[in-house]
């Protein structure tokens, strides 16, 4: 009596309700400075200038400033004894920077496997998942199960499709986004779920390599949010595109107009474009 | 007998008489020491003296007042008296600035504030789109589910303290080992 109405109930709430998916958003955050834009360089050089005219010259300075003034006094005759000026040390230091600045230097990691590339920038780990009959890029994601939340789902996506090597900063029990679509009539038919709804939660990278697990996972990247935005499906990414930050970009030519000094404007503006 | 004898003879020939009898009266008994006069003393000593109290109270005060509990200086916010003294020296003897690059100084100041002000506008519309977008999440969840969503509303207090790692103009060198050189401790101890 009771088995055929529990079964019956059972049935049809599942045969209504949605597949509940946890995805799992890992972004490493950008490690440099971005580039300035023309305006940013041109701005910060004017600050620059300013605070060295207003402020008071340094014991350097002023060893410098006596030194060249002892030197114009010695001029006439008497023989001249070699010590360290101030010049020399200057001198001294610039070849020492570069020195350094050579021995030190960074080169950038172009591959897209990576999670080291494109450094001035946050960067999203995309996989390459097999979904239905297609394989897609999309999050690291897995259907919920029984007695887990939705964010140890996301977690559990993770670490099933990259390893748990990993070490990362889920960011709250909430999800950032949601995006939900109906199954074709074949699938709703074997699995009994209407459709799916994927919970997107987010995530830091902290440290560690990952390891794909290929049973899962045929490729990954860390994808820039333009990148992102043309791997995911179009219609998730558009779900998904307003849960990340994006650093407005302000187009700054039109208000250029209140410069009365067009010659200067010009001139900063091809310094700038060599560099 | 005798008193009354002395007081028949003359008083030009009282000092002629005998001590003893000379010195006899009739005058009444008096039981306490009759009271002592109060020396009088110097006015002028009396202030001195009190001065002298003052002073002394003063100085004490003054004394609790420099040991009492100091301010720890700040050296960073005191100009050292050498600094002070050189500072007409240390002025930077600068030739004016054209005209016109003042003048684009001050445009260029003006068209920063206003990208800033149109970047800030921006950035609180692309916030508010996030917290739209969570907010319609978690609306999802609750209709898919009331015992997830509860428990997506629970704080995760784990992330607190929360430390970000701040953006630097190169990345970090990998297996970079820091000179470790020597250091003299300059800071100086102060009593608390």
């Amino acid at each position: 009596m009771l088995a055929p109405k529990k079964l019956m109930g059972f049935g049809l709430r599942r045969m209504s309700s949605w597949q509940l998916i946890g995805s799992a958003v890992l972004e490493r955050k950008a490690v440099t400075v971005k580039k300035f834009s023309a305006l940013e360089k041109v701005y910060y050089d004017i600050l620059s200038q300013t605070e060295d005219e207003n402020s008071l010259l340094s014991d350097f300075e002023l060893r410098a400033r006596a030194e060249k003034k002892s030197r114009e006094k010695k001029k006439e005759g008497s023989a001249q004894v070699k010590i360290q000026l101030a010049e020399d040390l200057l001198a001294d230091w610039k070849q020492e920077a570069e020195r350094i600045k050579a021995k030190l230097s960074y080169t950038p990691v172009t591959d897209v496997r990576s999670h080291e590339r494109c450094l001035d920038q946050p960067v999203t780990l995309l996989v390459k998942q097999k979904i239905g009959n297609d394989s897609l890029w999309c999050f690291p994601e897995s259907a919920h199960k029984r007695g887990e939340t939705l964010r140890q789902t996301a977690e559990r996506a993770i670490s099933e499709a990259v390893g748990d090597k990993l070490q990362y900063v889920t960011l709250g029990n909430a999800p950032c986004a949601a995006y939900s679509y109906k199954y074709p009539k074949q699938v709703q038919e074997s699995t009994g779920f209407h459709g799916a709804k994927i919970f997107f939660f987010r995530a830091r990278y902290q440290k560690g390599d990952l390891v794909c697990n290929k049973k899962i996972v045929e490729d990954h990247m860390w994808a820039t949010f333009d990148e992102v935005m043309e791997n995911l499906p179009a219609k998730m990414a558009k779900a998904v595109r307003p849960s990340f930050f994006v650093p407005p970009v302000v187009d700054f030519t039109p208000f250029l107009d209140a410069i009365s000094d067009r010659d200067e404007l010009e001139r900063l503006d091809v310094a700038f474009k060599n560099g | 007998m005798l008193s009354l004898f002395s007081r028949y003879v003359p008083s030009c020939y009282r000092n002629l008489l005998p001590n003893g009898a000379c010195n006899i009266h009739t005058s009444s008994q008096l039981w306490a020491e009759p009271m002592r006069k109060r020396r009088r003393m110097d006015p002028a000593l009396l202030k001195m003296r009190e001065q002298r109290k003052i002073r002394k109270l003063e100085k004490g005060i003054r004394q609790l007042k420099k040991h009492a509990k100091k301010m720890k200086p700040i050296d960073e916010m005191e100009v050292s008296p050498k600094l002070q003294r050189e500072l007409a020296d240390r002025k930077r003897q600068l030739p004016d600035l054209p005209p016109n690059i003042v003048s684009f100084r001050q445009d260029l100041i003006r068209v920063w504030s206003r990208v800033q002000s149109a970047y800030y506008k921006d950035e609180t519309k692309i916030i508010s789109a996030m917290l739209h977008c969570q907010n319609a999440a978690l609306e999802d969840l609750k209709e898919a589910d009331p015992g997830l969503y509860d428990a997506a509303m629970q704080p995760d207090l784990s992330l607190i303290p929360f430390k970000i790692d701040a953006v630097t103009e190169t990345p970090p060198l990998k297996n970079y080992q820091p000179p470790d050189g020597k250091y003299t401790e300059t800071t100086k101890k102060w009593r608390p």
